[in-house]
């Protein structure tokens, strides 16, 4: 017989668990978010209301962090996400090799980002890493990168897409591969050019994996945190390269100003539903196919 | 240039061109990804001298394991391997064993609210980990979980993600094959455990997989959590060596090489359920 409370033996404690982890943390966030947080006694923390709130818009280091962050997620995506593409339209068209290719491909995105962060920023060194031996071979100027404050989160993002790639290549791969070749061969016989028949036909059809692409790869640049913790020195040069994850680390941990980073926190939040809310608008109309 | 050349050939000669640009195309792209990686584990068998000289040296003029043994003598670089190993595990068999029941019961019953709940846990996927961090930190060291396996593993044993992918598996599992067995008196739990998950072995070996990786490289929350250096993680261990020696760039190159490898490993051994596993969740959604 299929038993009533089954259902519900498994999925209360896994309730409790969401509860308890995950609904009330995003409850507190937005609870301490209104006082100045006293870590050592929490009973001695005062209301302040909004003021946490009005302190964070006047705050530079969190407008960089803010600003950092929508460079680094557009970056990323807009980089990122045609790159993988193209590598996949790449190896599909590959007569032998494509296995080994895609084992070397997807091996960074298998890997730590603190371990690949401490490998890149040994390689961006200025006087001895490997990327500016290279320059210099090729007869030009030394670049600063991490320790620039103008290139530093430009610096970072190139490593995140070129740990990324792999991950996008392979899901474009497994929808191409699910593209019927009588499509494209049809187009072919209609006269439509390698391009046109991307462009048309083949673009199309992919709507629906390209989403799934685009919508983990926005959320995933939104949270960085692990590259910027280790490839700079919290966060420089100087708040160079601070992104609100870390921010939120910084001033809740370091600086022990609970209230005051979780109104950040409360900031992220709207911020990625503001964001899930545009791209489902976007996109809808190719949801499915 | 490519089309200029080719249009001498006969048309097979051409296409045949273009397969080699393609070739050399793929190949320059693979080793942008392999030639990092080359560069770490070369260098890692380097003096501290011979790191830092200019100019650099490809293949180290001496090899030598020094920076390999400091690491695990003085730094406990073995005791981070072995944390690593039990909270990616421990992590790993929880996810897998709340994802596959709670997967089971939003496949195959029938209650009220389903799709409410299952809605608002797969929202949850959405919500950034910095935005409950410090609450969570706080809530942590309540429970006087700071410093323990508990407070590295509990908080992260329930995966929103992996309780969807085994709905979406088990989905297409045939509710014959589980009346059959009903109808020969089996529990729910005989049915869990003997019907649904030896065929569920796919998608619970692609998440398993998943999970075990994403635990090993974690950074945030063991950061968080852990205060002694005994209770670090091996990814962990290797962010502490960049932030306290970060100047010794043998000692950093050689932890990333410790921490990168058993990854590589275990990814060179069961790269089909890597792919596998993302595919299922990429095209499914």
């Amino acid at each position: 017989m299929r038993s009533r409370s089954f259902p519900f033996l498994i999925l209360v404690p896994i309730a409790c668990w969401y509860v308890v982890f995950l609904v009330w943390p995003v409850i507190n966030s937005f609870r301490t978010s209104f006082y100045e947080w006293n870590v050592i006694d929490p009973s001695f923390s005062p209301f302040i209301g909004l003021r946490n709130y009005i302190e964070l818009l006047n705050d530079h280091v969190f407008i960089k962090s803010f600003w950092n962050t929508i460079i680094y997620v557009f970056l990323k995506t807009a980089i990122g996400v045609p790159l993988s593409l193209a590598v996949a339209v790449l190896l599909m068209r590959l007569k032998r090799g494509r296995d080994l290719h895609l084992f070397f491909i997807f091996l960074p995105a298998v890997c730590a980002v603190a371990a690949m962060s401490v490998l890149f920023r040994w390689l961006y060194q200025p006087t001895f890493g490997l990327f500016n031996t290279i320059l210099k071979m090729l007869g030009l100027p030394p670049q600063g990168f991490l320790s620039d404050p103008a290139q530093a989160i430009y610096a970072i993002v190139a490593t995140d897409i070129w740990q990324g790639l792999g991950y996008g290549t392979v899901i474009f791969l497994a929808g191409l591969m699910d593209i019927p070749v009588d499509f494209e061969e049809a187009a072919k016989i209609d006269g439509a050019t390698g391009w046109q028949s991307f462009f048309k036909v083949t673009l199309p059809l992919l709507g629906n994996v390209t989403l799934f692409v685009v919508v983990t790869t926005l959320i995933g640049a939104f949270q960085v945190f692990d590259r910027i913790a280790v490839m700079t020195n919290q966060g420089g040069p100087g708040t160079s390269s601070y992104v609100i994850a870390y921010f939120i680390y910084r001033y809740g941990i370091f600086h022990m100003r609970v209230g005051y980073a979780t109104a950040a926190a409360v900031i992220m939040f709207f911020m990625i539903i503001g964001l899930t809310l545009l791209q489902m608008r976007a996109l809808k109309p190719r949801w499915r196919y | 240039m490519g089309f200029f050349l080719s249009t001498k050939i006969a048309h097979n000669g051409k296409t045949r061109l273009w397969d080699v640009i393609w070739q050399l195309v793929a190949i320059l792209i693979s080793l942008s990804m392999v030639i990092p990686f080359l560069w770490m584990f070369l260098s890692s068998f380097k003096s501290a001298t011979e790191i830092i000289q200019i100019p650099l040296t490809f293949f180290p003029r001496k090899f030598t394991l020094a920076t390999y043994q400091e690491l695990l003598d003085k730094l406990d670089f073995g005791r981070y391997f072995l944390n690593s190993v039990i909270v990616s595990t421990a992590t790993t068999l929880l996810i897998l064993f709340t994802s596959s029941l709670a997967g089971f019961v939003f496949a195959k019953y029938r209650f009220r609210w389903k799709e409410v709940y299952f809605l608002l846990i797969l929202s949850s996927m959405m919500i950034p980990f910095a935005v409950i961090v410090i609450p969570l930190y706080m809530l942590v060291s309540n429970l006087g979980w700071i410093d323990t396996y508990a407070g590295l593993i509990v908080p992260m044993c329930v995966s929103a993600f992996g309780i969807f992918l085994m709905r979406q598996f088990m989905e297409g599992i045939p509710d014959a094959l589980l009346e059959a067995a009903r109808i020969d008196g089996a529990s729910d739990w005989w049915i869990y455990y003997r019907v649904i998950l030896p065929l569920s072995k796919s998608a619970a070996s692609a998440l398993g997989i998943f999970s075990f990786m994403w635990s090993w490289n974690n950074l945030f929350w063991p950061l968080m959590v852990t205060m002694s250096p005994e209770m670090r993680t091996l990814t962990l261990g290797v962010a502490t060596l960049q932030w306290e020696y970060g100047v010794r760039y043998d000692a950093v190159i050689t932890g990333a090489a410790i921490a990168t490898i058993p990854v590589i490993i275990v990814y060179a051994f069961a790269r089909r359920n890597f792919i596998q596993g993302l595919t299922l969740t990429g095209l499914k959604y």
